[in-house]
């Protein structure tokens, strides 16, 4: 199945700049962000019409949970590949990781968004739309950059 | 208690396996009919006496590459013939909960006053497409969660592995919920499972989406249908002796994606539409015998013992390490062998759900039987919770 590329062209911002919606009334943040002119909070709703700001979410988060996905992934998913609920500080989003040693995560790891990466393309031959996401990988902490290192010499 | 309005005069299902000579229409006619059989005890029903009809359905039409079903379903069983009064047949999509949510348009459809008997079914076909994954991810966000590899399993997972977190539930607790549900689902005829698993079992199985194993998961491909007759509880006597009341219905949305909850190991839906039965019901989750819940993942088994208010939040793993929820516990959970063992053909669950309770409420669930009960609760949710169904039933001495 193929989705027309505006779908996946209006997806754009949050896809690649993390783009998200704040209220100006109530500080509440929305991702993917609403439509600019129309899109509403959903506590404060019609009071928040024109009323939202566009932000860009923070580029560092901790990992809220994750799972290993081995089996039962969607054609053009190529296993293993990880997913994680990470805690952007003003929002929590769902991301791919990479760059990462599947064996090393754990929840409350630091990780930071790199990319926009390459999801896979659309349909079975591979002719659509080639989609892209930031991601997000490890960032070593001093400590366990000092462990590794320690293990490497051992 | 007084007499509820909306009666249930007749349950039928296929069994649940994958039906590789069986189309779509087929299996819910062979449902529809055993319903119908079974509401003629006294007098005998017939398609002219029916007003309206419910379908569940999520999945058939992408599956199949066919809309439209309702009136595919009517015309098979003469519902869409001069004599039947062509009556209309409304399909209802709600993800997993499509039966259930099928069965709360019927159930409203009585109360209101405006029919007098409706037919409910829910069916689901899913050997007839490989690959199934994609299709069932669009119960997820499918820009924000499936686009980037998140699958039914994998939410699961997330929700699991914060539980495990959180309140220290163990894996071995998880595989507990598998291995009650297989023991029961054995002595149910109409499962697609009918094999006793030991805990060694489920955490050999193959890993799904860590922590999630094969055993952790209802099976990926389930063919089957299941049919409810409702009608108006002053009417239901003329056909049946036993009619099973429906004490009250509700259901409740959450947002579609996981990531936009507050917190990630209750289902607030869940919690919503149980607190809206137990207040029309007036009863409180003490009276209720047994539940049939919504077992797609072993995790959402526990959130369903914590969310419907029989434990507190974070104990559910507890409850089934101390034996709270098998057949002869204090409450038990999926007499049927719920959706890991009986199966998961999507838009039926929630309707074979009522279809087992009803049984289970007349007496006549032979092995998996719950002793004396009166009060049983149906649980059905879509995705990972974004909605909810839930229903009261009761039979006469509950009154
Ligand atoms: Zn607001």
């Amino acid at each position: 199945m193929s989705s027309s590329p505006a779908r996946y062209w209006r997806e754009l911002g949050a896809r690649y700049r993390l783009e998200a919606s704040k209220c100006t009334i109530c500080g509440a943040v929305y991702y993917p962000p609403v439509t600019p002119c129309l899109g509403m909070c959903q506590a404060c709703r019609r009071k928040s019409i024109g009323k939202m700001k566009t932000i860009r979410l923070p580029r560092r988060g901790k990992i809220v949970s994750y799972t290993i996905v081995r089996d039962m992934a969607p054609p053009d998913f190529k296993t293993p590949y990880a997913i994680a609920l990470i805690d952007l500080g003003e929002k929590t989003i769902l991301g791919r990781l990479t760059d990462c040693n599947l064996d090393e995560l754990h929840i409350g790891m630091e990780v930071e968004a790199v990319g926009p990466r390459r999801l896979g393309e659309q349909g079975k031959d591979k002719s659509g739309i080639i989609k892209y996401s930031m991601m997000f990988r490890p960032i070593s902490t001093e400590k366990e950059v000092e462990v590794k290192l320690k293990k490497l010499k051992d | 208690m007084s007499e509820p309005g909306v009666a249930i005069i007749g349950v039928g299902m296929t069994k649940i396996k994958e039906h590789w000579d069986k189309s779509i229409v087929h299996l819910l006619v062979e449902s529809g009919l055993e319903a119908m059989d079974d509401a003629s005890q006294k007098e005998e029903i017939h398609a002219e006496n029916i007003d309206i009809g419910f379908l569940g359905i999520a999945y058939a039409g992408s599956v199949l590459n066919q809309r439209h079903i309702g009136p595919m379903l009517a015309e098979q069983v003469g519902l869409a013939s001069a004599r039947a009064y062509h009556i209309p047949v409304v399909r209802v999509e709600s993800a997993d909960a499509s039966g259930g949510f099928a069965f709360f348009q019927a159930y409203l459809a009585i109360k209101s006053g405006e029919y007098k008997i409706a037919v409910v079914s829910g069916v689901e076909k899913l050997s007839d497409y490989q690959g199934i994954t994609y299709i069932t991810s669009s119960s997820l966000d499918r820009e924000y969660e499936a686009s980037l590899g998140g699958t039914p399993h994998a939410m699961a997972a997330l929700i699991t592995r914060r539980h495990m977190h959180e309140f220290n539930t163990t894996r071995e607790q998880l595989a507990l919920i598998a291995v009650k549900n297989h023991e029961n689902g054995f002595y149910n005829p109409k499962a697609q499972f009918r094999k006793k698993i030991s805990i060694e079992d489920v955490l050999d199985s193959e890993m799904i989406s860590d922590p999630l194993r094969t055993y952790d998961f209802a099976p990926e491909t389930s063919d089957g249908a299941a049919t409810v007759i409702l009608a108006d509880s002053r009417l239901a006597k003329k056909y049946t002796d036993d009619p099973i009341y429906v004490l009250a219905c509700a259901g409740a949305s959450d947002s579609l994606a996981l990531h936009n909850r507050k917190n990630f190991v209750e289902l607030k839906s869940v919690v919503q539409a149980a607190k809206n039965v137990y207040k029309k019901a007036n009863i409180t989750p003490r009276k209720v015998d047994f539940v049939e819940a919504h077992d797609f993942a072993t995790i959402y088994e526990i959130l369903a013992y914590e969310d419907l208010g029989f434990v507190k939040k974070g104990k559910g793993g507890k409850a089934i390490e101390e034996e709270l929820t098998t057949l002869k516990g204090e409450i038990p959970f999926n007499p049927s062998g719920g959706l890991k063992a009986r199966g998961h053909p999507v838009g039926a669950t929630g309707v074979a759900q009522i279809v087992e309770s009803v049984l289970q409420l007349r007496g006549k669930a032979d092995g998996r039987q719950v002793k004396g009960a009166k009060i049983g609760l149906t649980e059905n949710i879509g995705g990972t919770g974004a909605t909810a169904v839930i229903s009261l039933l009761c039979n006469g001495d509950a009154l």
